[in-house]
């Protein structure tokens, strides 16, 4: 479901935060292949390839579609989208003649049967900043829409020139990424959005998760470590092909270990910027693999802490910064806390209907007259967004509102799990996010199985909400 | 999950014999546990791996598990 986008992408202009840096429909500049799994021809006259100079380059690769008299005349191609997510379908359109013309961007979302549809314009003339019609919608259903190019008179025949098809996540219209048709009659799937976080959402600090990061790259998740006999033997982890835990490679690694336990020595920081949370010593290591089955939190694998001295970390406080933005998945009992830095700075699971937040010198509770409730012995998505001197704290994608406290301090991190005695988590871990910045505008919401913005992602993947 | 229970250096003989025995192979993990001091006493718990019993002349006790005594609250900074 997470693959598909790397096919045909042959060249990128530049890249922008927040899902913009990529281009989900795939011949960008081949508006006139019309295989299964390119654009498909509909009531269209013809569709002459590299007619026209593009707006971008300077080379002749702009097609001229000819409609014929008909509203429902186009060109379209088929991709596979997220419910809640928004996007932005674009293309350079310029007129043929000395005169503007009208045509329609629209799409067919196939799950319920409808769409949605916007008349655009194209002028005379175009460069790489004109001419470039846009339309930004959100999509209700996850599954498959058509996104169409299609006349918009009923009246009358013309012929358009069309460039540089595409579309992103996002609200605009991201810097334009050139894709081809790979070989063949083109993908036997539609392209999917790539679902991954750091595709997303730029500018992370740290990035512990059991998924993967970013489509492009082939990190490990964890080093895990067993003993064979009683000597030891450890291994990188990394993801399969949806970007998931490569549980076959774990469970097969668990094969022949003692007890059939593995536990996590290194949880890597995916983001390349080195931190790493590990444990060297063998009795506090977290597990994974227990008894030959593996951990899971609504079946998704994860990290059990043993509320004895389980803790992953590392020496050196990691400045988190005055405005932070904090974002888990965990589950935590009533006593814990769950992650912890600089001494003082920690999240902390006072009760079920109460949470504590202490960064820098900002220390606040959250609590029941809050909206907190039931947030322990459950998987939760937590986040906190501090700005300056106030914090935004969400539960499962709801706001529980903002608390102001101290000076705007610097924070610190050290620790996944606490290394404080009487608070050692006694639950799991899935995903840590770390950001040195406030990220509280690009939270996002949560649906049912989806959503937008950093928590949607996040909920998409786990499923929390 | 036992533990043994006596003199700093009772534990931390017991670490270092378990590490000798273990011979740490992997890039990350060389030790076995850290010794937990007790909150108001004068002596220390270390984890008791399975297999790996302390030398003869040691006075080390085991337990099955810790006393509520060990695991005090400390106050949250």
């Amino acid at each position: 479901m997470k693959l598909g986008l790397g096919l045909g992408v042959n060249s990128i202009t530049s890249q922008k935060i927040g899902g913009a840096g990529q281009n989900l429909l795939l011949g960008s500049e081949e508006l006139n292949k019309a295989q299964d799994g390119q654009w498909i021809q509909r009531l269209i006259s013809s569709v002459t390839a590299d007619d026209e100079v593009a707006p971008i380059g300077g080379e002749t690769t702009a097609e001229s579609v000819a409609f014929t008299a008909d509203k429902q005349s186009r060109i379209e191609q088929l991709v596979t989208l997220v419910a809640g997510t928004e996007y932005t379908f674009s293309v350079w359109a310029k007129a043929t003649g000395g005169s503007p013309q009208s045509f329609r961007l629209s799409y067919r979302d196939n799950t319920i049967g409808s769409g949605a549809r916007e008349t655009e314009t194209a002028p005379t003339s175009w460069d790489a900043n004109t001419g470039r019609a846009t339309m930004t919608f959100t999509a209700a259903s996850s599954g498959t829409y058509w996104m169409r190019i299609q006349n918009a008179s009923a009246g009358a025949a013309q012929s358009i020139y069309f460039w540089g098809a595409m579309l992103n996540e996002g609200a605009t219209a991201g810097d334009y990424i050139k894709t081809t048709f790979s070989s063949g009659p083109g993908p036997s799937n539609p392209p999917t959005p790539p679902m991954e976080f750091g595709d997303n959402f730029a500018g992370v600090t740290a990035y512990y998760s059991l998924r993967r990061f970013t489509t492009g790259e082939d990190n490990n998740a964890i080093r895990v470590r067993k003993e064979v006999s009683s000597v030891d033997e450890e291994q990188d982890i990394g993801f399969d092909a949806n970007g998931d835990l490569d549980t076959t490679a774990l469970l097969s690694f668990a094969s022949d270990a003692d007890g059939g336990n593995v536990y996590v020595s290194i949880w890597y920081d995916q983001t390349g910027n080195g931190n790493d949370a590990t444990n060297s010593t063998e009795s506090e290591q977290p597990i994974i693999v227990s008894g030959g089955t593996l951990v899971e939190e609504n079946s998704k694998a994860a990290i059990e802490f043993d509320g004895t001295d389980d803790k992953l970390g590392f020496a050196s406080n990691l400045n988190i910064g005055g405005s932070p933005s904090i974002i888990g998945v965990l589950k935590s009992p009533a006593g814990d806390i769950a992650w912890r830095g600089g001494g003082s700075d920690y999240w902390y699971f006072a009760a079920s209907n109460s949470f504590r937040v202490r960064i820098g010198d900002f220390d606040t509770y959250f609590n029941n007259e809050d909206g907190v409730q039931d947030i322990t012995d459950s998987q939760k998505l937590i986040a906190t967004y501090k700005n300056s001197t106030n914090v935004e704290l969400t539960v499962d994608g709801a706001s529980k509102g903002t608390e102001s406290s101290g000076t705007g301090a610097d924070g610190y991190f050290n620790n996944i799990g606490s290394d404080l005695a009487g608070y050692v988590i006694d639950g799991v871990w899935q995903e840590l996010i770390i950001y040195t910045s406030d990220q509280s505008t690009n939270r996002g919401t949560i649906t049912p199985f989806g959503g937008t913005g950093i928590e949607g992602n996040i909920n998409n993947y786990f499923d929390i909400a | 999950m036992s533990w043994y229970i006596g003199t700093r250096e009772e534990v931390e003989a017991y670490n270092e014999k378990v590490n000798e025995a273990k011979q740490y192979k992997g890039s990350i993990t060389s030790n076995w546990a850290n010794p937990r001091p007790h909150p108001e006493d004068d002596y220390y718990a270390i984890i008791a791996k399975p297999g790996i019993e302390p030398d003869e002349e040691s006075s080390l006790r085991i337990v099955g598990e810790l006393g509520e005594d060990w695991f005090a609250t400390e106050e949250l900074p």
